[in-house]
């Protein structure tokens, strides 16, 4: 077996993609909330970055290597959180839990194949729905989906499911990568929280911010 | 305080691999408070082989804490309800008079069960064999202060070689992985220049077998550390991670590693 036969089919190997491709993705989640906060300021201000966006030459090629990298993470995740069942055949009467962590880790499967869900009803609603051509504004669409409580309603619920998911996620990743230091390590798992609950919050705030705004 | 209980046992009985088993329950009466908690499964034993029926098989040996034979999973925690020590260790002044105490054996596709609370751990001696040894010169034993090792990692490999090998971290994982385990055994040997030579074989053979016995992947649920009888940390499992990283990045290498700590 040479190293990528063992990134690809060793329970390291793959947990260790897994952690990689997770934390390149919290990178990009900060970076499209920054585009989304545009919103606040002004339609203008968040029309102009979309059209940027859209018309920029390398803009082809990032969506390509982000499509990847959510890829890879989802099914090597899976395989790993399937594996895993299999596992342990017979379960315990006595269910219980000793180290007292949450069970955020233990949801991960479940958490991440939510998200997914909610990946593919946001990639149709703001890429391939809403209005096309000269003069059409990306906020006045957004504005109008995010007005209808119900899709308002289940952006949030998939942020609640992203907090747990990334709340373990990110803080798992760097014990995977090897980080474990006396200092470092309560501040990564602290730290990893509290990144957490800023990004979806932040994304949440969009919509809650579209429904209560008059008019 | 020296007392009697009275107790009903909840325990796995299940004649072997291929029959189905289930919870057949037993009550002890008068079990000394003095008992461990193995002597107290001999007695409930004795009682039952004068009924001319089976006893109940577990595994035992040196029932001091240290040979890492004896398992059980009692009310659902590997060695019992206190951390770091065995099940030989546990002793029934832990429970109160009428408690009701559910008894299964360890549960791992990778651990098959042989009967009623006995399971076959062999698949660890598997792991050993695939890396968890060194290579030693024959010959005159060496001068004692040829290899200089610092004292933090003499400290950390003496902290990962308390490891017993019984596979409670196994029985308590939620994925069944035997990470822990593995873990303590490479920590134990990437920090003394005596592993240095298979310092990446080891651990991606090792971690190969591991996964080839059927074992599930670690998502850092920490419950393995919660029940180990030897308080072995997770951070060895970071170590674990390292080491398999750097092994990905050297190859597995048939060099001499001059450098062995590290």
């Amino acid at each position: 077996m040479n190293t990528c036969d063992r990134l690809k089919n060793s329970s390291i190997g793959k947990k260790q993609v897994v952690a990689l491709t997770g934390l390149a993705l919290v990178g990009f989640l900060v970076s499209h909330l920054a585009g989304n906060f545009l919103m606040f300021k002004s339609a203008e201000a968040f029309d102009t970055y979309a059209e940027f966006l859209e018309h920029h030459p390398l803009i082809i090629p990032a969506e390509i290597g982000l499509a990847a990298f959510f890829l890879v993470h989802i099914v090597v995740g899976l395989k790993v959180f399937v594996e895993n069942r299999r596992a342990r055949p017979t379960r315990y009467e006595v269910e219980s839990s000793t180290s007292g962590q949450p069970y955020a880790a233990r949801w991960m499967g479940y958490t991440g194949s939510l998200t997914l869900i909610f990946l593919i009803v946001h990639i149709t609603t703001f890429k391939f729905l809403g209005p096309e051509g000269e003069g059409a504004s990306l906020f006045s669409w957004v504005m109008f989906c995010f007005r209808n409580p119900l899709y308002s309603l289940g952006y949030v619920g998939a942020m609640v499911f992203l907090a747990i998911h990334l709340a373990h996620g990110i803080k798992s990743a760097f014990q995977t990568l090897g980080v474990s230091h006396p200092q470092l390590t309560p501040l990564i798992e602290k730290g990893g929280v509290v990144i957490a609950l800023a990004l979806t919050a932040g994304f949440a705030s969009l919509p809650i911010w579209a429904l209560t705004r008059g008019g | 305080m020296t007392g009697t209980i009275d107790i009903t046992l909840k325990v796995w009985r299940q004649k072997d691999a291929a029959s189905a088993g289930g919870f057949e329950t037993y009550e002890a009466k008068g079990v000394s408070t003095e008992m461990s908690f193995l002597e107290m499964l001999d007695v409930v034993n004795e009682d039952l082989q004068k009924k001319g029926r089976d006893p109940i098989a577990f595994d035992h040996d040196c029932r001091e804490g240290i040979c890492g034979m004896c398992s059980l999973v009692i009310d659902g925690r590997a060695h019992g309800p206190d951390g770091g020590q065995t099940t030989c260790q546990l002793h029934m002044r832990r429970y109160k008079n009428n408690d009701v105490i559910t008894v299964e054996p360890f549960r791992a596709k990778a651990f098959p069960l042989v009967r009623d609370l006995v399971v076959d751990r062999c698949s660890f001696d598997s792991i050993m064999q695939a890396g968890g040894y060194v290579s030693v010169s024959t010959g005159q034993a060496p001068d004692a202060s040829v290899l200089l090792i610092p004292k933090h990692k003499a400290d950390s490999a003496m902290d990962a070689a308390a490891c017993i090998g019984c596979g409670a971290c196994v029985a308590a994982c939620p994925n069944a992985s035997a990470m822990l385990f593995v873990a303590a055994k490479v920590s134990q040997l990437a920090q003394l220049p005596q592993g240095g030579p298979e310092r990446e074989r080891r651990v991606l053979n090792m971690m190969a077998a591991h996964d080839e016995a059927g074992f599930g992947a670690c998502s850092n649920e920490y419950e393995c550390e919660a029940v180990c009888p030897k308080d072995i940390s997770v951070s060895h499992i970071a170590r674990l991670n390292r080491e398999y990283l750097r092994a990905l990045a050297l190859g597995p290498g048939e060099h001499q590693a001059a450098s062995g700590a590290g």
